[in-house]
Protein backbone atom coordinates (compact mmCIF):
# COMPACT_ATOMS: atom_id res chain seq x y z
CA UNK A 1 0.00 0.00 0.00
CA UNK A 2 2.31 2.42 1.33
CA UNK A 3 4.96 1.48 -1.27
CA UNK A 4 2.25 1.77 -4.18
CA UNK A 5 1.89 5.41 -3.09
CA UNK A 6 5.62 5.81 -2.98
CA UNK A 7 5.91 4.25 -6.41
CA UNK A 8 2.49 6.82 -7.69
CA UNK A 9 3.97 9.86 -6.09
CA UNK A 10 7.55 9.13 -7.77
CA UNK A 11 5.65 8.65 -11.31
CA UNK A 12 4.02 11.95 -10.87
CA UNK A 13 6.88 13.71 -9.85
CA UNK A 14 9.34 12.44 -12.40
CA UNK A 15 6.23 13.59 -15.07
CA UNK A 16 5.91 17.17 -13.85
CA UNK A 17 9.46 17.74 -13.93
CA UNK A 18 10.04 16.23 -17.27
CA UNK A 19 10.21 18.86 -19.68
CA UNK A 20 8.29 17.74 -22.83
CA UNK A 21 9.03 18.97 -25.76
CA UNK A 22 7.04 20.92 -28.37
CA UNK A 23 3.33 19.14 -28.36
CA UNK A 24 2.84 17.69 -31.44
CA UNK A 25 0.50 20.03 -33.23
CA UNK A 26 -1.02 20.29 -36.62
CA UNK A 27 -2.50 17.04 -36.90
CA UNK A 28 -5.86 19.26 -35.72
CA UNK A 29 -7.83 19.78 -39.02
CA UNK A 30 -10.26 22.45 -39.12
CA UNK A 31 -11.85 21.86 -41.99
CA UNK A 32 -15.59 23.40 -40.80
CA UNK A 33 -15.68 26.72 -41.85
CA UNK A 34 -18.40 26.97 -39.24
CA UNK A 35 -18.08 26.61 -35.94
CA UNK A 36 -16.41 28.28 -32.87
CA UNK A 37 -13.94 30.73 -33.09
CA UNK A 38 -11.99 32.41 -30.01
CA UNK A 39 -9.23 35.74 -30.55
CA UNK A 40 -6.15 35.13 -29.60
CA UNK A 41 -3.90 38.06 -28.82
CA UNK A 42 -0.06 37.79 -28.82
CA UNK A 43 2.25 41.13 -27.33
CA UNK A 44 6.18 40.34 -27.93
CA UNK A 45 6.74 43.52 -26.44
CA UNK A 46 7.41 44.91 -30.05
CA UNK A 47 4.63 42.86 -31.93
CA UNK A 48 1.56 42.09 -31.23
CA UNK A 49 -0.71 39.12 -33.43
CA UNK A 50 -4.36 38.78 -33.36
CA UNK A 51 -5.06 35.58 -34.58
CA UNK A 52 -8.96 34.24 -35.00
CA UNK A 53 -8.69 30.78 -34.26
CA UNK A 54 -11.52 28.09 -35.18
CA UNK A 55 -11.58 25.93 -32.13
CA UNK A 56 -12.02 22.01 -32.99
CA UNK A 57 -14.75 22.03 -29.73
CA UNK A 58 -16.82 24.10 -27.85
CA UNK A 59 -14.55 25.09 -25.30
CA UNK A 60 -11.04 24.52 -25.30
CA UNK A 61 -8.20 25.30 -23.03
CA UNK A 62 -5.99 28.27 -23.60
CA UNK A 63 -3.07 25.83 -24.20
CA UNK A 64 -5.51 24.28 -26.84
CA UNK A 65 -5.80 27.57 -28.36
CA UNK A 66 -2.72 27.98 -28.64
CA UNK A 67 -1.58 24.46 -30.63
CA UNK A 68 -4.73 25.50 -32.63
CA UNK A 69 -3.29 28.63 -33.51
CA UNK A 70 -0.06 26.93 -34.37
CA UNK A 71 -1.84 24.62 -36.72
CA UNK A 72 -3.83 27.07 -38.31
CA UNK A 73 -1.53 29.60 -38.57
CA UNK A 74 1.83 28.56 -37.84
CA UNK A 75 2.38 30.40 -34.24
CA UNK A 76 5.60 29.24 -33.09
CA UNK A 77 5.38 28.47 -29.28
CA UNK A 78 6.59 25.71 -26.91
CA UNK A 79 5.11 24.72 -23.62
CA UNK A 80 6.96 23.85 -21.17
CA UNK A 81 7.11 21.97 -17.07
CA UNK A 82 4.80 19.00 -18.69
CA UNK A 83 3.28 21.05 -21.22
CA UNK A 84 1.28 23.14 -18.32
CA UNK A 85 3.43 26.34 -18.96
CA UNK A 86 4.01 28.87 -21.82
CA UNK A 87 7.70 29.13 -21.88
CA UNK A 88 7.73 30.80 -25.61
CA UNK A 89 5.19 32.30 -28.42
CA UNK A 90 6.41 33.39 -31.62
CA UNK A 91 9.78 32.98 -31.06
CA UNK A 92 10.24 35.17 -27.90
CA UNK A 93 10.35 33.81 -24.50
CA UNK A 94 12.41 31.66 -22.26
CA UNK A 95 14.52 29.08 -24.21
CA UNK A 96 15.62 26.74 -21.74
CA UNK A 97 13.18 24.21 -19.45
CA UNK A 98 12.37 26.79 -17.28
CA UNK A 99 9.43 29.09 -18.60
CA UNK A 100 10.70 31.54 -15.99
CA UNK A 101 14.15 31.64 -17.21
CA UNK A 102 14.05 34.99 -18.11
CA UNK A 103 12.61 36.56 -15.19
CA UNK A 104 11.38 38.73 -14.11
CA UNK A 105 10.53 38.66 -18.17
CA UNK A 106 7.32 36.10 -18.22
CA UNK A 107 4.57 35.54 -20.32
CA UNK A 108 1.54 37.22 -18.77
CA UNK A 109 -1.61 35.52 -19.58
CA UNK A 110 -5.18 37.81 -19.86
CA UNK A 111 -8.47 36.81 -20.18
CA UNK A 112 -10.65 39.66 -22.67
CA UNK A 113 -14.09 40.58 -20.51
CA UNK A 114 -15.68 40.90 -23.97
CA UNK A 115 -15.76 44.26 -24.33
CA UNK A 116 -11.98 44.79 -25.44
CA UNK A 117 -10.65 45.15 -21.66
CA UNK A 118 -8.14 42.33 -20.27
CA UNK A 119 -8.67 40.84 -16.79
CA UNK A 120 -5.65 39.17 -15.42
CA UNK A 121 -5.76 35.45 -15.29
CA UNK A 122 -5.42 33.81 -11.87
CA UNK A 123 -5.12 30.25 -13.04
CA UNK A 124 -3.58 29.04 -15.73
CA UNK A 125 -3.83 28.30 -19.57
CA UNK A 126 -4.66 24.80 -19.02
CA UNK A 127 -7.41 25.12 -16.63
CA UNK A 128 -8.99 28.04 -18.11
CA UNK A 129 -11.05 27.86 -21.17
CA UNK A 130 -12.22 29.86 -24.09
CA UNK A 131 -15.38 29.54 -26.77
CA UNK A 132 -16.99 31.00 -29.34
CA UNK A 133 -16.94 34.87 -28.77
CA UNK A 134 -13.97 34.55 -26.20
CA UNK A 135 -10.55 36.28 -26.23
CA UNK A 136 -7.34 35.31 -24.93
CA UNK A 137 -4.33 37.23 -24.70
CA UNK A 138 -0.37 36.86 -23.78
CA UNK A 139 2.13 39.38 -23.07
CA UNK A 140 5.58 38.98 -22.85
CA UNK A 141 6.28 41.61 -19.51
CA UNK A 142 8.12 42.18 -16.25
CA UNK A 143 5.33 42.07 -13.10
CA UNK A 144 3.53 39.29 -11.18
CA UNK A 145 0.17 40.98 -11.41
CA UNK A 146 -2.34 43.07 -12.88
CA UNK A 147 -1.06 46.41 -11.50
CA UNK A 148 1.96 45.73 -12.70
CA UNK A 149 2.37 43.31 -15.53
CA UNK A 150 1.16 45.19 -19.09
CA UNK A 151 -2.20 43.96 -20.86
CA UNK A 152 -1.92 43.19 -24.44
CA UNK A 153 -3.52 46.13 -26.34
CA UNK A 154 -7.54 46.99 -25.91
CA UNK A 155 -9.02 44.24 -28.79
CA UNK A 156 -12.18 42.90 -28.77
CA UNK A 157 -13.29 39.53 -30.44
CA UNK A 158 -15.55 41.01 -33.30
CA UNK A 159 -12.38 43.37 -34.20
CA UNK A 160 -10.10 40.15 -34.66
CA UNK A 161 -13.04 37.61 -36.30
CA UNK A 162 -15.41 39.29 -38.21
CA UNK A 163 -18.87 38.07 -38.40
CA UNK A 164 -18.99 35.07 -40.60
CA UNK A 165 -21.98 36.02 -43.05
CA UNK A 166 -19.49 38.51 -44.79
CA UNK A 167 -15.43 37.44 -44.45
CA UNK A 168 -12.92 39.49 -44.97
CA UNK A 169 -12.33 39.92 -48.47
CA UNK A 170 -8.74 40.61 -48.50
CA UNK A 171 -8.21 36.97 -46.29
CA UNK A 172 -9.97 34.11 -48.44
CA UNK A 173 -11.67 31.44 -45.50
CA UNK A 174 -9.80 28.65 -47.34
CA UNK A 175 -6.79 30.14 -45.84
CA UNK A 176 -7.62 30.15 -42.77
CA UNK A 177 -7.01 26.07 -42.67
CA UNK A 178 -4.02 24.21 -41.69
CA UNK A 179 -0.35 24.97 -42.25
CA UNK A 180 1.55 21.74 -42.33
CA UNK A 181 4.72 22.54 -41.75
CA UNK A 182 4.40 25.67 -43.70
CA UNK A 183 5.02 27.04 -46.97
CA UNK A 184 1.23 25.92 -47.50
CA UNK A 185 -0.62 28.88 -46.34
CA UNK A 186 -1.03 32.01 -48.28
CA UNK A 187 -0.02 35.38 -47.35
CA UNK A 188 -3.09 37.20 -47.27
CA UNK A 189 -2.92 40.67 -47.36
CA UNK A 190 -2.94 42.22 -43.84
CA UNK A 191 -4.33 45.98 -44.03
CA UNK A 192 -2.57 48.43 -41.47
CA UNK A 193 -4.31 49.03 -38.55
CA UNK A 194 -5.06 47.70 -34.72
CA UNK A 195 -8.71 46.26 -36.44
CA UNK A 196 -6.57 44.17 -39.01
CA UNK A 197 -7.74 40.60 -38.85
CA UNK A 198 -5.37 37.83 -38.19
CA UNK A 199 -2.34 40.05 -38.89
CA UNK A 200 -0.10 36.97 -38.18
CA UNK A 201 0.92 35.46 -41.76
CA UNK A 202 2.25 32.04 -42.09
CA UNK A 203 5.38 31.96 -43.77
CA UNK A 204 6.70 29.47 -45.64
CA UNK A 205 10.12 28.30 -44.28
CA UNK A 206 9.37 26.05 -41.36
CA UNK A 207 10.21 22.43 -41.70
CA UNK A 208 10.21 21.28 -38.27
CA UNK A 209 6.93 21.06 -35.99
CA UNK A 210 7.00 23.40 -33.19
CA UNK A 211 9.90 25.34 -34.70
CA UNK A 212 8.19 27.11 -37.51
CA UNK A 213 9.45 30.55 -37.68
CA UNK A 214 6.55 33.61 -38.16
CA UNK A 215 5.80 35.57 -40.37
CA UNK A 216 6.67 39.27 -40.79
CA UNK A 217 4.12 41.56 -41.15
CA UNK A 218 4.34 43.91 -44.46
CA UNK A 219 7.48 46.65 -43.89
CA UNK A 220 8.94 44.36 -41.11
CA UNK A 221 12.61 42.75 -41.46
CA UNK A 222 11.79 38.98 -42.43
CA UNK A 223 13.09 36.06 -42.09
CA UNK A 224 15.61 34.74 -39.44
CA UNK A 225 17.27 38.41 -38.79
CA UNK A 226 13.56 38.61 -36.89
CA UNK A 227 14.49 36.17 -34.34
CA UNK A 228 17.74 37.99 -33.47
CA UNK A 229 15.51 40.94 -33.24
CA UNK A 230 13.01 39.45 -31.19
CA UNK A 231 15.96 38.35 -29.19
CA UNK A 232 17.12 41.78 -28.41
CA UNK A 233 14.21 43.39 -28.30
CA UNK A 234 13.73 41.45 -24.99
CA UNK A 235 16.92 42.70 -23.63
CA UNK A 236 15.20 45.52 -24.78
CA UNK A 237 12.16 45.95 -22.27
CA UNK A 238 12.94 48.84 -20.48
CA UNK A 239 12.24 51.10 -24.05
CA UNK A 240 9.21 48.90 -24.65
CA UNK A 241 7.20 48.78 -21.50
CA UNK A 242 7.29 52.61 -21.50
CA UNK A 243 6.24 53.29 -24.88
CA UNK A 244 2.92 54.68 -25.62
CA UNK A 245 0.25 53.18 -25.51
CA UNK A 246 -1.48 53.76 -29.00
CA UNK A 247 1.88 52.76 -30.37
CA UNK A 248 1.18 48.82 -29.82
CA UNK A 249 -0.16 48.24 -32.42
CA UNK A 250 2.39 46.86 -34.92
CA UNK A 251 3.70 49.62 -36.90
CA UNK A 252 6.01 48.84 -39.09
CA UNK A 253 8.24 51.60 -37.00
CA UNK A 254 8.14 48.95 -33.96
CA UNK A 255 10.62 47.04 -36.19
CA UNK A 256 13.54 49.63 -36.06
CA UNK A 257 13.99 49.66 -31.86
CA UNK A 258 15.69 46.55 -32.40
CA UNK A 259 19.57 46.77 -31.96
CA UNK A 260 21.32 43.36 -31.84
CA UNK A 261 23.37 43.04 -28.29
CA UNK A 262 21.99 46.46 -26.62
CA UNK A 263 21.14 46.17 -23.20
CA UNK A 264 22.03 45.23 -19.72
CA UNK A 265 21.37 41.11 -19.82
CA UNK A 266 19.25 39.55 -17.53
CA UNK A 267 19.76 38.36 -14.29
CA UNK A 268 20.40 35.32 -13.98
CA UNK A 269 20.39 32.31 -10.75
CA UNK A 270 23.57 33.19 -8.57
CA UNK A 271 25.80 30.05 -7.86
CA UNK A 272 24.53 27.54 -9.81
CA UNK A 273 26.70 24.74 -9.82
CA UNK A 274 26.69 23.53 -5.78
CA UNK A 275 24.79 24.19 -2.53
CA UNK A 276 26.44 27.28 -0.58
CA UNK A 277 29.06 26.03 1.95
CA UNK A 278 27.66 27.91 4.98
CA UNK A 279 24.31 24.83 3.43
CA UNK A 280 26.09 21.96 3.61
CA UNK A 281 27.23 23.02 7.10
CA UNK A 282 23.29 23.48 7.59
CA UNK A 283 22.82 19.79 6.30
CA UNK A 284 25.90 18.67 8.58
CA UNK A 285 24.48 20.30 11.25
CA UNK A 286 20.93 18.60 10.63
CA UNK A 287 23.08 14.92 10.12
CA UNK A 288 24.08 15.75 13.66
CA UNK A 289 21.21 16.80 14.86
CA UNK A 290 18.80 13.89 13.58
CA UNK A 291 21.21 11.73 14.86
CA UNK A 292 21.61 12.87 18.32
CA UNK A 293 17.70 12.76 18.33
CA UNK A 294 17.94 9.06 17.44
CA UNK A 295 20.56 7.69 20.38
CA UNK A 296 18.53 9.48 22.52
CA UNK A 297 14.96 8.03 21.13
CA UNK A 298 16.80 4.61 21.80
CA UNK A 299 18.48 5.24 24.94
CA UNK A 300 15.10 6.28 26.15
CA UNK A 301 13.33 3.29 24.82
CA UNK A 302 15.98 0.75 26.49
CA UNK A 303 15.79 2.57 29.45
CA UNK A 304 11.81 2.52 29.79
CA UNK A 305 11.77 -1.24 28.50
CA UNK B 1 13.95 18.18 35.95
CA UNK B 2 11.09 19.66 34.64
CA UNK B 3 11.03 22.25 32.12
CA UNK B 4 8.39 24.77 33.19
CA UNK B 5 5.40 24.48 30.69
CA UNK B 6 5.72 28.25 30.20
CA UNK B 7 8.82 28.23 28.90
CA UNK B 8 8.14 24.98 26.35
CA UNK B 9 5.25 27.71 25.18
CA UNK B 10 8.31 30.39 24.51
CA UNK B 11 10.32 27.71 22.68
CA UNK B 12 7.65 26.55 20.45
CA UNK B 13 6.15 30.33 19.37
CA UNK B 14 9.75 31.20 18.90
CA UNK B 15 10.36 27.87 16.70
CA UNK B 16 7.13 28.42 14.99
CA UNK B 17 8.14 32.22 13.95
CA UNK B 18 11.72 31.42 12.76
CA UNK B 19 10.15 28.51 10.53
CA UNK B 20 7.36 31.17 9.36
CA UNK B 21 10.22 33.49 8.77
CA UNK B 22 12.22 31.78 5.71
CA UNK B 23 11.52 29.48 3.17
CA UNK B 24 15.33 28.20 2.75
CA UNK B 25 15.49 24.49 2.99
CA UNK B 26 19.00 24.70 4.85
CA UNK B 27 17.30 26.66 7.57
CA UNK B 28 13.81 24.72 8.02
CA UNK B 29 15.70 21.63 7.82
CA UNK B 30 17.66 22.39 10.55
CA UNK B 31 14.59 23.86 12.94
CA UNK B 32 13.01 20.52 11.46
CA UNK B 33 16.38 18.75 13.38
CA UNK B 34 16.05 20.70 16.29
CA UNK B 35 12.63 20.03 16.71
CA UNK B 36 13.14 16.35 16.56
CA UNK B 37 15.93 15.91 18.94
CA UNK B 38 13.73 18.20 21.20
CA UNK B 39 11.14 15.45 20.69
CA UNK B 40 13.63 12.36 21.21
CA UNK B 41 14.67 14.19 24.60
CA UNK B 42 11.61 14.95 26.67
CA UNK B 43 8.73 13.51 24.61
CA UNK B 44 6.77 12.78 27.53
CA UNK B 45 4.66 9.55 28.39
CA UNK B 46 0.87 9.93 28.04
CA UNK B 47 -1.27 10.96 24.99
CA UNK B 48 0.92 13.41 23.65
CA UNK B 49 3.53 10.49 22.81
CA UNK B 50 3.11 10.01 18.89
CA UNK B 51 1.74 13.62 18.66
CA UNK B 52 5.40 14.57 16.85
CA UNK B 53 5.05 11.47 14.27
CA UNK B 54 1.39 12.38 13.38
CA UNK B 55 2.19 16.25 13.07
CA UNK B 56 4.76 15.18 10.83
CA UNK B 57 3.00 13.37 8.64
CA UNK B 58 0.39 16.04 8.60
CA UNK B 59 3.47 18.14 7.55
CA UNK B 60 4.25 15.92 4.88
CA UNK B 61 0.23 16.22 3.54
CA UNK B 62 1.04 19.75 3.28
CA UNK B 63 3.49 19.93 1.28
CA UNK B 64 1.86 17.66 -1.09
CA UNK B 65 -0.92 19.56 -0.74
CA UNK B 66 0.72 22.85 -1.30
CA UNK B 67 2.54 21.44 -4.51
CA UNK B 68 -0.34 19.99 -5.96
CA UNK B 69 -2.04 23.31 -5.87
CA UNK B 70 0.56 25.39 -7.72
CA UNK B 71 -0.27 22.86 -10.81
CA UNK B 72 -3.40 24.85 -11.01
CA UNK B 73 -1.31 27.92 -12.11
CA UNK B 74 1.59 28.91 -14.56
CA UNK B 75 4.15 25.95 -13.56
CA UNK B 76 7.74 26.09 -14.02
CA UNK B 77 10.08 24.53 -12.05
CA UNK B 78 10.70 27.40 -10.28
CA UNK B 79 7.03 27.73 -8.96
CA UNK B 80 6.89 24.08 -8.20
CA UNK B 81 9.86 24.51 -5.63
CA UNK B 82 8.81 27.97 -3.93
CA UNK B 83 5.55 25.92 -3.76
CA UNK B 84 7.14 23.41 -1.88
CA UNK B 85 9.15 24.94 0.03
CA UNK B 86 6.27 27.02 1.47
CA UNK B 87 4.59 23.28 2.24
CA UNK B 88 7.76 22.51 4.34
CA UNK B 89 7.60 25.91 6.20
CA UNK B 90 4.05 25.31 6.81
CA UNK B 91 5.31 21.62 7.79
CA UNK B 92 8.11 22.54 10.29
CA UNK B 93 5.97 24.71 12.12
CA UNK B 94 3.43 22.02 12.47
CA UNK B 95 6.32 19.55 13.54
CA UNK B 96 7.52 22.12 16.19
CA UNK B 97 3.84 22.20 17.57
CA UNK B 98 4.02 18.22 17.59
CA UNK B 99 6.82 18.68 19.94
CA UNK B 100 5.49 20.80 22.08
CA UNK B 101 2.41 18.41 22.26
CA UNK B 102 4.66 15.47 23.00
CA UNK B 103 7.03 16.92 25.52
CA UNK B 104 4.70 19.48 27.44
CA UNK B 105 1.87 18.29 29.42
CA UNK B 106 -1.55 20.68 28.73
CA UNK B 107 -2.79 20.37 32.30
CA UNK B 108 -0.10 21.81 33.81
CA UNK B 109 -0.34 24.63 31.04
CA UNK B 110 -3.83 25.03 32.62
CA UNK B 111 -2.58 25.13 36.48
CA UNK B 112 -0.69 27.87 35.65
CA UNK B 113 -3.33 30.55 34.19
CA UNK B 114 -4.84 32.94 37.26
CA UNK B 115 -8.29 32.13 38.39
CA UNK B 116 -9.65 34.95 36.79
CA UNK B 117 -9.04 33.59 32.93
CA UNK B 118 -9.00 29.93 34.32
CA UNK B 119 -12.22 29.43 31.41
CA UNK B 120 -10.46 30.89 28.82
CA UNK B 121 -7.53 28.54 29.65
CA UNK B 122 -9.39 25.94 29.97
CA UNK B 123 -10.94 26.61 26.43
CA UNK B 124 -7.40 27.20 25.33
CA UNK B 125 -6.06 24.05 26.93
CA UNK B 126 -8.57 21.84 25.57
CA UNK B 127 -8.07 23.26 22.11
CA UNK B 128 -4.56 22.72 22.38
CA UNK B 129 -4.91 19.20 23.90
CA UNK B 130 -7.58 17.93 21.22
CA UNK B 131 -4.89 16.43 18.77
CA UNK B 132 -3.29 14.24 21.46
CA UNK B 133 -6.75 13.41 22.73
CA UNK B 134 -7.78 12.42 18.86
CA UNK B 135 -5.08 10.79 18.30
CA UNK B 136 -5.15 8.58 21.42
CA UNK B 137 -9.12 8.00 21.07
CA UNK B 138 -7.82 6.84 17.06
CA UNK B 139 -5.59 4.26 18.49
CA UNK B 140 -7.79 3.49 20.73
CA UNK B 141 -10.65 2.65 18.58
CA UNK B 142 -8.60 1.42 15.82
CA UNK B 143 -7.27 -1.76 17.91
CA UNK B 144 -10.79 -2.20 19.52
CA UNK B 145 -11.97 -2.81 15.89
CA UNK B 146 -9.33 -4.69 14.61
CA UNK B 147 -10.11 -6.71 17.42
CA UNK B 148 -13.86 -7.05 15.76
CA UNK B 149 -12.34 -7.58 12.42
CA UNK B 150 -12.78 -4.26 11.02
CA UNK B 151 -9.33 -2.93 9.29
CA UNK B 152 -9.70 0.57 9.84
CA UNK B 153 -6.80 1.08 7.17
CA UNK B 154 -9.21 0.91 4.45
CA UNK B 155 -10.82 3.98 3.35
CA UNK B 156 -14.28 2.18 3.03
CA UNK B 157 -14.09 1.77 6.71
CA UNK B 158 -13.28 4.97 7.59
CA UNK B 159 -16.87 5.81 9.19
CA UNK B 160 -16.05 3.01 11.51
CA UNK B 161 -13.21 4.65 12.93
CA UNK B 162 -14.18 8.25 12.72
CA UNK B 163 -17.34 8.33 14.23
CA UNK B 164 -16.63 6.52 17.74
CA UNK B 165 -13.53 8.83 17.47
CA UNK B 166 -15.66 11.75 17.24
CA UNK B 167 -17.68 10.77 19.93
CA UNK B 168 -15.22 9.49 22.31
CA UNK B 169 -13.72 13.42 22.29
CA UNK B 170 -17.39 14.59 22.88
CA UNK B 171 -17.86 12.56 25.42
CA UNK B 172 -14.35 12.95 26.98
CA UNK B 173 -14.52 16.86 26.77
CA UNK B 174 -18.32 16.63 28.52
CA UNK B 175 -17.22 14.47 31.12
CA UNK B 176 -14.32 17.06 31.97
CA UNK B 177 -16.50 19.86 32.04
CA UNK B 178 -18.72 17.75 34.92
CA UNK B 179 -16.12 16.84 36.89
CA UNK B 180 -14.42 20.07 37.15
CA UNK B 181 -17.99 21.44 37.31
CA UNK B 182 -18.49 19.01 40.65
CA UNK B 183 -15.20 19.86 41.84
CA UNK B 184 -15.49 23.37 42.15
CA UNK B 185 -13.09 24.17 39.85
CA UNK B 186 -12.30 27.58 39.04
CA UNK B 187 -14.34 28.81 42.03
CA UNK B 188 -12.66 29.62 45.27
CA UNK B 189 -8.90 29.36 46.17
CA UNK B 190 -7.08 26.87 44.05
CA UNK B 191 -4.43 25.05 45.75
CA UNK B 192 -1.73 23.63 44.49
CA UNK B 193 -0.25 20.07 45.01
CA UNK B 194 2.30 20.53 43.25
CA UNK B 195 4.72 23.53 42.64
CA UNK B 196 5.79 23.96 39.03
CA UNK B 197 9.49 25.94 40.11
CA UNK B 198 10.95 28.47 37.48
CA UNK B 199 14.38 26.36 37.44
CA UNK B 200 17.50 26.90 35.31
CA UNK B 201 16.45 24.37 32.55
CA UNK B 202 13.50 26.24 31.76
CA UNK B 203 15.66 29.55 31.45
CA UNK B 204 17.77 27.09 29.05
CA UNK B 205 14.72 26.65 26.87
CA UNK B 206 13.74 30.32 26.83
CA UNK B 207 16.93 31.27 25.88
CA UNK B 208 17.28 28.54 23.34
CA UNK B 209 13.69 30.10 21.69
CA UNK B 210 14.89 33.63 21.34
CA UNK B 211 18.28 33.45 20.60
CA UNK B 212 17.15 32.12 16.79
CA UNK B 213 14.48 33.89 16.94
CA UNK B 214 16.13 37.32 17.77
CA UNK B 215 18.78 36.71 15.48
CA UNK B 216 16.21 35.80 12.21
CA UNK B 217 14.25 39.01 13.38
CA UNK B 218 17.87 40.43 12.59
CA UNK B 219 18.10 39.17 9.45
CA UNK B 220 14.47 40.37 8.75
CA UNK B 221 15.11 43.87 9.82
CA UNK B 222 18.51 44.30 7.73
CA UNK B 223 16.74 42.81 4.88
CA UNK B 224 19.07 39.26 4.96
CA UNK B 225 17.66 36.70 2.62
CA UNK B 226 16.15 34.08 4.50
CA UNK B 227 13.99 32.91 1.05
CA UNK B 228 15.01 30.91 -1.82
CA UNK B 229 15.69 32.08 -4.54
CA UNK B 230 12.83 30.83 -7.02
CA UNK B 231 12.97 32.82 -10.64
CA UNK B 232 15.18 31.75 -11.24
CA UNK B 233 15.66 29.09 -9.52
CA UNK B 234 19.20 29.15 -7.53
CA UNK B 235 20.67 28.35 -3.98
CA UNK B 236 19.85 30.24 -1.60
CA UNK B 237 22.35 32.50 0.63
CA UNK B 238 23.23 30.45 3.78
CA UNK B 239 24.98 32.54 6.67
CA UNK B 240 26.89 30.44 9.09
CA UNK B 241 25.49 32.77 12.09
CA UNK B 242 21.65 31.81 11.29
CA UNK B 243 23.28 28.12 11.23
CA UNK B 244 24.66 28.44 14.62
CA UNK B 245 21.83 30.50 16.51
CA UNK B 246 19.47 27.54 14.77
CA UNK B 247 21.27 25.59 16.09
CA UNK B 248 20.71 26.87 19.36
CA UNK B 249 17.35 25.59 19.17
CA UNK B 250 18.26 22.29 20.13
CA UNK B 251 20.17 22.95 23.62
CA UNK B 252 16.56 21.67 25.08
CA UNK B 253 17.80 18.73 24.19
CA UNK B 254 21.03 18.69 26.97
CA UNK B 255 18.77 19.12 29.93
CA UNK B 256 17.89 15.39 31.46
CA UNK B 257 14.97 14.72 30.93
CA UNK B 258 11.80 14.56 33.35
CA UNK B 259 11.04 11.66 35.43
CA UNK B 260 8.99 9.12 33.49
CA UNK B 261 7.39 7.69 35.96
CA UNK B 262 5.67 11.05 36.49
CA UNK B 263 2.04 11.11 35.89
CA UNK B 264 0.68 12.10 32.54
Amino acid sequence: MRLRVAVACAAFLAALFTPLGPAASGQVACAAEEGPRAALVVDTGGNVYRLCVRLDATRVSGLHLIELASSQYGLTYRFGEGGQAVCMLANVGATGDDCFGEHPYFWGFWVGDGSGGWSWSGSGAGSVSVGEGGTHGWSWDTGDGPSTHRPPPRTTHRSVCPAPEKPDPSRPPSTRGPVEGGGAGSAGEGAPGSSDPASAQPSGDGTRAGDRSYGSRPGQRAGSKEKEEKASRRRDGEKERERDPAASSPAPSASSSGVAGAGPPLPKAPGGSGPPPAGVAALGASAALAGAGVLLARKRRSSAG
Amino acid sequence: MNVHPAAWVVWTLCGGLVALATTNPFYLILVFAAAWVVHAAHRHPGPGIRSFGIFASFGLLTIATRTALVFFGPVSRGSVVAAMLEGARLAVMLVVYGTFNSVSDPWRLLRLAPRRFHEPALASVLALSIAPRMIDAGVRVREAQRLRGIHAGRLRNMPALAVPVLSTGMEEAVTLAESMDARGHGRGRRSRYRSDPWNVPSWLTVVAGTIPLAYVAAMVWTGSPLTMPAYPLGWPEVSLGAVAALIALALPALVPPADPIEPA
